[in-house]
């Protein structure tokens, strides 16, 4: 009987304590995990379908900025399943890209790509039409450069600079030129953002780095001779 | 000493930041914004609070050999819990923080408040002690995210206060502002700590 009066101090107590102490934790965390995942998931469906869609907006009739702005799951989500379609690489079975259907034809693809930026490994989408001739939009998603200099990379006005500049002219790829903030771009520049030449140049870099070896590796066949 | 004590001597007399020079990491990081520095001020306070009200309730039976372990788990108990939370119900709040929210485990003022205090106090005045410390935290980096963000950006928690005839000063907006302020706030309660005596 003394080595149970003696229990808190025995060499056992403190290995019960935590065995205890753990079991009681991990199982109100995943309880109230169960609890939030599906709101979770909803969340990060929804940021990935409005990003897909807002690629397109210009194509998409029922979609505005106030659509984009007041973000309905169950309408985001009918447009989503109305227009675009997920895929999955022949030789990549874990990178999954997306088709933009438009009345059932092949009207772009959106490729999810990552780029080493200053202090954090920039993701995006960037889209392009079916024959890879040039870039529909590009879309970041997330990212942790410097907030007021790199993250400027999330204004609309830089990302919508590529909408229209050429991938693919002849038999070659286009390079984009980055050029100042203030100056005048001809048809293969981008204006870079004044004090963030890395994480603008990153993403050009990236992007046309990731799209070529798609191109070459999966969709040379798709250029109509 | 009563609560009201407590929580002036843990906030302010005793603050983590300017007089214990604790949980600095954070301060630096996320003080570009006063938005970012009020929701991971809520977010330490919160952790604060309840760990150390439970540390405290259960500090007989936390064995000595095994206490930072247990404490630790404690609070990332809580911490984790804040993040289920942010990421369910403040999902752009949650993107904007990133991986900040899951650092508080490592700051360094909850284990520091933990040891301190409520491992030898009552689970009430620890809970008081842990709003105290937590409050004056945030205390800090609102201080420190007032100026940055009104330099750097030239608005108040997002709302543009100064024209565009405000020149941003882009130092204020990384990393390196935040050891200027920080370390100016600290020589400044200083002086005024030693002009008391």
């Amino acid at each position: 009987m003394k080595e149970k009066t003696n229990f808190l101090e025995s060499r056992l107590y403190p290995v019960v304590f935590m065995i205890i102490l753990s079991a009681i934790l991990t199982l109100i965390l995943a309880f109230s995990y169960q609890l939030s995942k599906g709101r979770v998931e909803m969340y990060q469906e929804l940021r990935l379908q409005t990003n897909l869609l807002s690629l397109f907006k210009s194509e998409i009739p029922e979609l505005n900025d106030k659509v984009i702005k007041e973000n309905n799951p169950v309408i985001m989500n009918e447009l989503y399943n109305k227009y675009l379609v997920s895929k999955i690489l022949a030789n990549r079975p874990d990178y999954q890209y997306y088709e933009f259907l438009d009345n059932g034809n092949t009207a772009g693809y959106v490729f999810p790509i990552s780029a080493k930026g200053l202090w954090s490994t920039i993701k995006l989408l960037v889209a392009i039409d079916p024959e890879f001739n040039q870039y529909l939009g590009i879309k970041i998603i997330s990212q942790g450069e410097t907030p007021g200099l790199g993250a400027r990379i999330t204004e609309n006005w830089f990302q919508e600079q590529f909408t229209g500049k050429v991938f693919y002219q002849g038999n070659s790829f286009n390079k984009l030129q980055l050029i100042e903030e203030n100056g005048n771009p001809n048809a293969d520049q981008i204006l870079q953002i004044t004090g963030a030449t890395v994480s603008s140049k990153a993403i050009v870099a990236g992007i046309q780095h990731d799209l070529e070896i798609l191109y070459n590796q999966n969709f040379s066949n798709v250029k109509v001779d | 000493m009563n609560k009201k004590q407590i929580f002036i001597q843990s906030a302010f007399t005793e603050n983590a930041i300017w007089s214990q020079i604790l949980g600095i990491c954070s301060a630096l990081a996320v003080t570009n914004q006063m938005k970012n520095s009020l929701v991971m001020g809520l977010g330490v306070i919160f952790t604060l609070a309840l760990s150390m009200l439970t540390i405290s309730a259960i500090r007989s039976l936390i064995p000595s050999r095994v206490r930072m372990m247990a404490q630790t788990f404690i609070i990332a108990f809580y911490v984790i819990l804040v993040d289920l939370f942010l990421k369910a119900f403040l999902p752009d709040t949650s993107q904007q923080l990133g991986p900040y929210v899951g650092l508080i485990i490592t700051n360094c003022i909850i284990m520091g408040r933990a040891e301190a205090f409520a491992s030898k106090n009552t689970p009430l005045d620890s809970m008081v002690d842990g709003i105290g410390a937590g409050v004056g935290y945030t205390l800090v980096l609102l201080i420190i995210s007032f100026i940055r963000e009104i330099f750097g950006f030239g608005a108040i928690f997002g709302y543009q206060v100064l024209g565009s005839w405000w020149t941003r000063w882009s130092i204020m907006v990384m990393a390196p502002s935040a050891f200027f302020l920080l370390a100016m706030l600290i020589w400044i309660t200083e002086i005024r700590k030693r002009k008391r005596g």
